[in-house]
Order: C-alpha cells, then structure tokens, then sequence
C-alpha cells in the first residue's frame, strides 16, 4: 500500500470507507446468525440448598403458604429456583409458593418468560397456570402475544394450550 | 443543484462562497491531524486520529449491539440504539468538535473577505454535518443491520430505523449548536460545557453499569426494566423514535409516513434555527468586543508565581516553575479540566457500580468476586494516567508555547516533570483519596482502605514515569486540541497500559486472596521495584 497515498484525504475516505464495508459484513453476519445469540439466553438456577431440602414434598396446596412466608427471601427465590429444576414437587407446589408471595413469584416468573431458554419459558408457562393466580391470564395472553409477534408460534400455542388445560389459566 | 442554490440563496447564503468553504472545511477535518500545524508535519503517522475516534463508536455500537441483540424486543433494541446514538453524538460535539464551532480566529481569516456571517454559518454546519455523517453511520450500522435479525423485526425495519436514527441525531446536534451559542461570544466567558460535560460521565456509567448487568446480574434488571420502561420513559425523544421504528417493524402502516413527515418537518426548523443563531453568534464575535472581566476588574493582591507545595515537591527550580505553571493553567483553562474528566470517569464508575451491585468488598478480608471492583477502580484510575498526561500536552493558548521553548532552563525535561507531578498530585491523588474514603466508609476499615489505595499510588507513579515517553510529552500545552487527536492518538500506548494494569490487579487480588502478608509484602516490594526501574529508565531516556 502506498502510505502517500493512504495519507491523503482520499486515502483516509478509503480507508473509514473500508472499515465500514467490514463492519457492514460483520453486521450481516451476525443479523444472519440470531441462533447463535440466543444461545446464550437463559437463566442460571442454584441447587435448592440443603437447609430447604425437606420442604418441597409439604407444598402440596395453596394452604402450604404458610411454610414459605416464615422463610427470609432468598429462601423463597431459592424454593423457585428450585422448582424450576425439579420435576417431583407435588402439583400444588407452584400454588403454594404463589399464594405466600405473589409478588415476589409473578416478577421471577415473568423474568423467566422474558430472558429464559424455550425450555425454561415452557416451565415458566407451567408453573403460571399452575399457580391459579388471578393475574395468571394476563401475563399468560401477554407472553403469548409476544410470541406471536417474535413468529415463535409453537411457544404461542404452548401458552395457549397450558392455559386451557383443565385446572389451569385460560388466557 | 440550481434547485438547492436557489434554496441557499433564499436563505441569504451565497452558494459559491459556501461550497469553497464546505471543501476547505471538510479538506481541514482530514488533514489537520497530519499536516494542519504549521509547527510541522509527522509523516510518521499513517492513521489519522480521526479514524481511531470513529472506530471507538463503531466498537462502542458493536458492544451494546452484541449484548441486546435477541433480547427483550425490538422497540427495546431499537430505543437503546438511537438513545446510544444521540447522546454519544452530542458527546462528540461537546467534548471533541466545540473548539472548532466556537472558533472566534476564523473570523480573523475570513473577516476581510466578502465571507457573510450566514454563509459562514452554513459551511460550518455543513463541516459539522459531515463530522455527524461519520459518527451516525459509526453508531448505527450495526443497531440498523442487526436489528434487522430480531424475531420480532419486519422488512420495515431498516429504512425506518435508518430514518429515525437520521432525525435524532440531527435534532441532538442542532440543539446542542442551539445550547452552545445562547451566551453572546466572548473570551474566556465560562458557559454550558460544565453541564454538557457530564453527559459523558453518566453515559459512560450507564454503559458500563448496563453491559456489566446483562452479562453478569442474575436478575437480569436491564432486561425487566427495559421490557416494561417507567411512564416517564414515553416522553424522551429516543423512546419517540423507538416507537416509530417497533411500529415500522412489526405493525407498518401509511399513517407512519405522516408521522415521518412531521418529524421530518420539525428536525428541519430545529436545524434551521440553529443555522440562523450560528450565523448570528460568528455576527456577534466580531474582534475587539468588551471583555467582560474588563468590566468588574478586580485587584488581586499578588504572589509568587511558584508556591511552597510546587517547591516541597520538586527537585529543582525549574521542575518547581513547571509544576506552578501546570497547577495554574489547571485552574485556568476551562478547556483542559473539562478534557480531564472522560479519562476518570471509568474509575468513577467502576466504583459506582461496585456501590450499586455490593461488589465494592474489602480485598483483603473477602472473597476476590465480592472485591474485585475495589481493585478494578484503582487500577483504572491508574489506566487514567498516560490519558491525562496527554491532556496536558493541548492547549487553546499553544502558541504561546515558544515562551517555554527559548525559556533558560537547563533541560526542557524540566517541563514534562511538572506536568507530570501536576497530574499525580493535582488529579490523580485527590481521587485516590476520595477512593480511599468510600472503601474506609463501605468497609469499616481505614487501615485496608490506606494500604489499598497506598499499592495504587506507587502504581500510579510508576506509570506516570513510564507515560512521559509513553505519550511523547515534551513541553506541555504546546500543541492544538485537534479534531481526533484527543481521544485517539494514544490508543496503542494506553493498550500497553491497561495490559499491565490488568495484570497488576489480578495479583494484587492473588496477593489478597492468600491472606499472606509475606506474599503482601513481596507485591509492595515489587511495586516499588518498577517504580524505581521506571524512574530510571526515564533517567536514562532524557539523557540519551
């Protein structure tokens, strides 16, 4: 390269043009390679600690709520976190936790359903109509707007479906 | 082209005179990093500065892209590109491009000439309109063409937000032109810069604090904030064009095109606006004007140039009268303490942050994940060091500098040692303490706090030595703050920097992380070392 030349005003036009059109290429590549990004979406869940251990099999009903509100709050998030993990809390565990803090569920469960993996979503959308909470449907009818918006239309009817099943939320 | 000289001559510009300009201008913008000096040029120099400042906003852009992109949904994408964009771009203008619209010498050059202020006017705009171009094009490509891959983003997408982007950013400059010529102009008046100032210090936070958040925060708060934004939020302008852009995207309609028409219209009158009162504040700057500190003169009992602080801390007489001067233009020139706040404000916010995420633990006593913004703040003021030290090698008053050059002073390293005591001990070391003082507060501990800020001291002078050469400081305030050449030129030099920054920290935390004091001590010790071997080298270099 002729640095004469690269230090003239043409030189330099040519070289910000140049850096432009690489960063034009980098740019369609990762427009092009959205997989890729999501990949990293998702959320990171401890391990129920081994003090919380013995409590998951009595959350079988909303009437459990007790057991969850004497605890301080980073147990309650780790009771979610939890559930999220787990597959052999009693069915009624989501209702429990709801009713003890609805605040405090709704909001980590929404988060989920906004900067979860498709896996974590769905259990998400899970443990919402399993929660039988009032504000259920509407964050449920939400989610499943956004998913349509975003062509995820599998995840859409997911939401629609959970939410018809029998004891669950409609949206 | 008859149809737009028609226009400018309309609007009282002769289009000529204003082309000539525009060229010059734009001639200058390129040059000027490489042959602008008449002091000489620097063949040496292949990039120009003004390339390594477009490449930080495009790395910027590329950053903040890479972190949102497929999260959250396109208005939020797209609200924090043109957020990103419009402030960034005022920053641009304030802290980089101020010196060239508030130039008052022009109108020495140009004053004889059948130059009329309007046309003047409108060739600086165009200059700065050019200045803009790049940057736009730097701080969206990537939000404009990325954005375009979210599973919510329409075909519309990409005009819209190549629209939208136009407009803010345009708006943005035209009202900080609108800001900044609302004093009448006159020498050394202080205006709004203080205020506009700090919009890179709170830029600086947001972007660190928020890229620190989406990466690091398991609460995933900028996400949550962002999917559902306070009311507030609809009335700043970037969440105006976000909603133009989310609407283009995934619901386009024909009503968008009024709306694009409206904006359109009022980015037109704003610009307009500020073309007439930049026309009329180069009318206003004629030579000759009153002074205004003429006007209230006060009578200041005098005293010795150099002070007993300037004379307890330096070596010899002429290291003294370097450090006065230095001290003295710090608290002169506007220009120069307003160049020295960007380089602190990572340290600052390092340490803001560590506040906010309760990561500003005591290194000594806790876990290195708790501490480790402790370290980080420290070491980034120490990372500050060569960026100011380079500060001081610009002035608006750089012709003077010959005063300095034929001056009888038995080495002109006498100059750059002032510089760089003025800079340890007149910015550096009250931050350190300042530093000092939050850690003793957060932690409870004075003593942890003393040591701590005590190794980033020695730190500091051992950089400070190595940054003389480092960014090839001579005689300080001798050169014009051009356009560029700020920010970028020592980009290399800094990389080098934070290198061994990075690395001072990660065994500074190793050291603490053992709770060994002989490990301690032999990091003190090596501290020391360094300072000593960069002093010596310095030494050595000035002789040679």
């Amino acid at each position: 390269v002729d640095k004469h030349w690269l230090r003239s005003p043409a030189g330099q036009l040519s070289l910000l043009g140049a850096t432009f059109l690489a960063a034009l290429g980098l740019a369609l590549a990762m427009a092009t390679q959205r997989w890729f990004f999501e990949r990293y979406i998702v959320e990171k869940y401890r391990a129920l600690p081994a003090q919380l251990a013995a409590l998951p099999p009595q959350l079988t009903g909303a009437e459990a709520a007790p057991l969850v509100t004497a605890l301080p709050a980073a147990d309650r998030e780790a009771l979610y976190e939890g559930w999220m993990q787990a597959d052999d809390w009693p069915a009624g565990a989501p209702a429990a936790l709801s009713r003890a803090d609805p605040e405090l569920y709704l909001r980590r469960v929404k988060q989920t359903l906004l900067c979860g993996s498709d896996e974590q979503r769905r259990r998400g959308v899970r443990f919402l109509t399993a929660s039988g909470h009032p504000e259920a449907a509407g964050i449920l009818r939400r989610t499943a707007e956004r998913a349509r918006a975003r062509r995820e239309e599998a995840f859409a009817d997911f939401c629609i479906a959970a939410g018809n099943e029998p004891g669950g939320t409609p949206p | 082209m008859a149809v737009v000289n028609q226009l400018l001559g309309r609007l009282g510009v002769n289009p000529r005179v204003c082309r000539a300009l525009v060229r010059a201008l734009v001639l200058m913008d390129l040059r000027s990093p490489h042959y602008g000096r008449a002091t000489g040029t620097r063949p040496g120099e292949v990039i120009a500065p003004l390339y390594w400042v477009i490449g930080q906003y495009l790395f910027i852009s590329t950053i903040v892209t890479a972190l949102l992109f497929a999260r959250v949904d396109v208005w939020a994408f797209a609200f924090v590109g043109l957020a990103l964009s419009m402030l960034l771009v005022v920053n641009a203008v304030v802290v980089e491009f101020n010196e060239v619209v508030l130039d008052l010498e022009d109108r020495d050059v140009l004053g004889p000439r059948p130059v009329s202020p309007r046309t003047y006017a409108a060739a600086r705009f165009a200059n700065l309109g050019f200045y803009v171009a790049l940057l736009t094009l730097a701080l969206n490509l990537f939000p404009a063409v990325v954005g375009a891959g979210l599973r919510d983003a329409g075909p519309w997408y990409l005009p819209a937000y190549a629209l939208a982007c136009v407009l803010g950013n345009l708006t943005a400059v035209a009202l900080t032109v609108l800001v900044y010529s609302l004093a009448p102009p006159r020498p050394g008046r202080q205006d709004v810069r203080d205020v506009l100032a700090w919009t890179q210090i709170v830029l600086t936070l947001v972007v660190f604090y928020g890229g620190q958040l989406i990466l690091r925060n398991a609460s995933h708060a900028i996400e949550v904030f962002l999917s559902e934004p306070p009311a507030w939020f609809s009335w700043l302008p970037p969440a105006w064009l976000a909603n133009f852009v989310a609407e283009a995207a995934t619901r386009p309609g024909l009503h968008l095109l009024a709306w694009a028409a409206a904006a359109g219209v009022a980015t037109g009158l704003v610009a307009f606006l500020a073309l007439v009162r930049l026309a009329r504040f180069y009318a206003e700057a004629q030579p000759g004007g009153p002074d205004e500190a003429s006007a209230g003169a006060v009578v200041y009992r005098p005293r010795p140039f150099v002070g007993r602080l300037a004379r307890w801390l330096t070596d010899s007489r002429a290291d003294a009268a370097s450090l006065a001067l230095c001290l003295r233009l710090l608290r002169r020139d506007h220009d120069l303490r307003m160049r020295m706040l960007p380089p602190l404000t990572l340290a600052i916010a390092a340490a803001a942050m560590g506040l906010f995420s309760g990561q500003l633990g005591n290194p000594f006593t806790e876990d290195a994940a708790l501490a480790v913004l402790s370290v980080a703040a420290v070491q980034l003021l120490v990372l500050a060091v060569p960026s100011l030290l380079h500060q001081m090698r610009f002035s608006r008053s750089h012709a003077a500098a010959w005063a300095l050059e034929v001056a009888p002073v038995p080495s002109v390293r006498a100059y750059a040692e002032g510089a760089r005591l003025a800079v340890c001990y007149a910015i550096a070391l009250p931050v350190l303490v300042a530093l000092g003082v939050v850690f003793a507060v957060v932690w409870r501990d004075p003593a942890s706090a003393a040591l701590h800020c005590g190794l980033g001291w020695i730190a500091v002078l051992a950089v400070s030595h190595a940054s003389v050469p480092g960014v090839r400081l001579r005689i300080p305030f001798a050169r014009e703050a051009a356009r560029g050449e700020i920010t970028g030129a020592i980009v290399p030099f800094l990389a080098a920097v934070a290198t061994v920054a990075l690395l001072l920290g990660v065994v500074e935390l190793q050291a603490c992380r053992s709770r060994s004091p002989v490990l301690l001590l032999a990091y003190a010790l090596g501290l020391l070392i360094v300072l000593r071997a960069a002093r010596w080298a310095r030494g050595r270099a000035g002789r040679g």
